[in-house]
């Protein structure tokens, strides 16, 4: 009986909705961001996979046309200047020879731009070092969201809160103000049922709506939906979703008008969504405060001066360490070029600790944001699509530590020959490493996304309990009729 | 059927209601007189739960509505003064949801028909939108909607407000027929001539004490009016 008193009331609010002209608007304000977003999320794929194919067809080209230029280099058929000769190792371990560290978007990322519009998804590897953030020295950037591109990341966590408010602010005191509760109480329903029949209707409305919109528009332009990952996104947006009914549900449940009720969750909403975000960057900045990049600049000046001048005990020092990569002659006969990289791996080495200092403070600022995600619910959304988008602070790492594997790897390769003063052929140069990027998983996403959907689900429930615990009989009941 | 055991509500110290002690019987049609303010209203709202009592207890059938509400509301048809219902929906329709959330969704539209003809809604509203309704023609859903709950018991807060002579006489026919199908009414009612009209008894209340309990058929109207402004009158005579 009480199940099919539910249900009847289900359909009741949800018949009642389609009969107010804001649920229209709403819904087709909603469809139609939702084609927006979904086609800003695809042109961006497109865009990060055009990038990619030119660079790696550019890669194939150079190394195409190396590889004859070598053939007739070695053939003594030509002579180049030592500026220009690919066979010499400090050439081809540097512009000549570089190669592309690349990341392909991932198979869900159409539903989050995130950070891949400010990471280059093409890294160039070479002797002179790799940078996976291309010089970009913020982190994750919570206000990054306010002026993003209009993605499905940035609806989901920004836009879609304020349509849960606009129908549901009213769900309770409305009822009381047009004076249809005292009708609806002298039944035999309570009015917890009654509030929660109102806010399943409203949830299952837009709920429904994103879901079906987000899934037609990505099949639609993209011809597929990793399952998967939908299956979790949607968990993810129901939680939230949830969250805000509840949020409305109990603040209808202290009995105010619905004029105020509106106030206060307008008032909620800046907290939840633009407040905290806020708060948290101004925190991480001020805690881990990122030294600046030109310390790094002026330091990096001054140890090439001071190495520059004592390149010749550099020289000796690591010949002295590899006596076996000493060509013939002596140290004071070494070749320009070899000189030249000595004091660069010099200089490289005396700035690691600044780098190191650089990176932690980074580090530290990221794992602030990262647990304070935890105060708001839109962080934890926020966070949790951008995990399931693969565009998100987690992937992007994942990047940049195999970036700079590949890259010592580079290192380790041309560093013997051009301190052996080495010739390459063709030959050699097939056996210059090769990229390749080990994705996350799917259960690794998963399991990235498990704590938030937890998250999400005690906060929602917590939010209904309040509110159930409000509408009970007894105590001061302002919200009667 | 209803009953109120000095049954008290007050409101930061002021009462509302003090010691009330009722008992109506099905088949009793009680009407309750006052001035604005003197604790009808708050009587029923007592019995529907939708405040609790200060102290004293408000039974239906013998349970403690407060204790349970549900099964007390089961029990309980309501005709408030101001009958408000969905205006998106028709007239049938309000019918049809009320009476399911009552339990009986499980009515043929020809007997929701006859709910609302026998409340006195002419035919052809039947399907029009409550919005385009007047007050009176919402009141006859109101008393359809009780009608239909099929309740032992009936609570009415002024339900003749907004009802032409016409239809209020009606209403007044139909209160009789409940009150011989054995439903117990609790009226609260401005109109003495109604009350004397159907009631088997009538209170007089005033600041929330009830003063006094007549049979109306002991009485002729003008009697009962003396009666009533005797006791209503600030400063009448207490005793």
């Amino acid at each position: 009986m009480r199940g099919r008193g539910m249900l009847r009331m289900l359909r009741h609010e949800v018949g009642a909705l389609l009969s107010t002209r804001v649920v229209w608007f709403a819904g087709l304000a909603l469809l139609l961001l939702i084609g927006y977003a979904v086609h800003v999320g695809v042109r961006g794929v497109e865009g990060q996979r055009a990038q990619l194919e030119e660079a790696q067809a550019e890669e194939a080209e150079r190394y195409a046309s190396l590889r004859s230029q070598m053939e007739v280099i070695r053939n003594g058929e030509t002579s180049v200047s030592p500026f220009q000769d690919p066979t010499r190792p400090y050439i081809a371990g540097r512009a000549r020879g570089q190669r592309y560290a690349v990341l392909s978007p991932a198979s869900f990322q159409a539903t989050a731009v995130g950070q891949s519009d400010l990471i280059p998804p093409v890294v160039p590897v070479t002797l002179d070092g790799a940078d996976a953030r291309g010089g970009r020295e913020e982190i994750e950037n919570p206000l990054h969201l306010l002026t993003g591109p209009l993605d499905l990341a940035f609806l989901i966590s920004f836009l879609l809160p304020l349509l849960a408010i606009a129908l549901s602010f009213d769900l309770l005191s409305r009822e009381r103000e047009s004076g249809t509760l005292a009708l609806l109480l002298s039944q035999p329903i309570s009015v917890r049922t009654l509030v929660m029949a109102k806010g399943v209707a409203r949830w299952a409305i837009l709920f429904g709506l994103t879901v079906g919109a987000v899934a037609g528009g990505l099949l639609f332009m993209t011809g597929s939906l990793s399952p998967g990952r939908f299956v979790l996104w949607s968990g993810v947006v129901g939680l939230y979703l949830a969250f805000w009914v509840a949020l409305a549900a109990l603040v209808n449940a202290t009995g105010r008008s619905s004029a105020r009720n509106a106030v206060v969750l307008a008032f909620l909403w800046l907290f939840f969504v633009i407040l905290i975000p806020a708060g948290v960057q101004i925190t991480a900045g001020l805690l881990h405060p990122v030294p600046s990049r030109a310390e790094l600049v002026a330091q990096q000046r001054e140890e090439t001066r001071q190495v520059e001048e004592q390149a010749a005990a550099v020289l000796a020092q690591y010949y002295d360490d590899h006596p076996e990569l000493l060509p013939e002659g002596s140290v004071d006969a070494v070749d320009f070029q070899t000189r030249a990289f000595a004091v660069q791996e010099e200089v490289e080495r005396r700035l690691r600790p600044l780098r190191e200092r650089h990176r932690r403070r980074l580090e530290g600022q990221k794992t602030l944001v990262h647990g304070a995600r935890w105060l708001s619910p839109t962080l934890l959304t926020h966070d949790a699509l951008l995990t399931l988008a693969g565009t998100g602070d987690r992937r992007l790492a994942h990047f940049e530590t195999q970036v700079r594997s590949y890259q010592d790897e580079w290192h380790d390769f041309f560093a013997p020959l051009i301190y052996a003063d080495a010739r390459l052929g063709p030959t050699e140069l097939e056996e210059v490493p090769t990229w390749s990027f080990e994705d996350e998983t799917d259960r690794e996403v998963a399991l990235g996304v498990i704590p938030s959907l937890l998250g999400l689900l005690l906060l929602s429930g917590l939010g209904a309990g309040v509110a159930a615990g409000r509408l009970r009989n007894g105590g001061d009941r302002t919200w009667a009729p | 059927m209803l009953q109120a055991r000095n049954l008290s509500k007050s409101y930061n110290g002021t009462a509302a209601l003090q010691d009330l002690n009722l008992e109506i019987a099905a088949g009793e049609i009680y009407c309750l007189l006052g001035a604005n303010g003197a604790g009808k209203s708050t009587t029923i709202r007592l019995f529907l739960n939708f405040i609790d009592p200060t102290s004293g207890e408000a039974l239906v059938d013998g349970l403690d509505v407060t204790r349970e509400p549900l099964k007390t509301k089961h029990r309980l048809a309501y005709i408030p003064e101001q009958v408000m219902l969905y205006p998106h929906l028709s007239g049938m329709e309000n019918l049809e949801y009320f009476a399911a959330l009552a339990g009986h969704d499980d009515y043929p539209r020809s007997a929701l028909e006859g709910f609302l003809v026998r409340s006195g809604l002419q035919a052809d509203a039947h399907d029009q939108r409550v919005g385009e309704y007047s007050k009176g023609m919402r009141q006859k859903v109101g008393i359809a909607i009780a009608l239909a709950k099929r309740a032992g018991a009936l609570l009415l807060d002024e339900p003749t407000s907004g009802l032409d002579p016409e239809a209020s006489s009606e209403f007044a026919r139909l209160l009789m027929e409940l009150r011989d199908d054995g439903v117990a009414i609790l009226m609260a009612t401005h109109d003495l001539f109604r009350a004397k009209e159907v009631g088997t008894r009538v209170g007089v209340m005033r600041r929330g004490v009830l003063r006094t309990e007549v049979d109306p058929a002991e009485l002729d109207y003008a009697d009962l009016e003396r009666l009533y402004l005797d006791h209503v009158r600030e400063g009448g005579d207490e005793s």
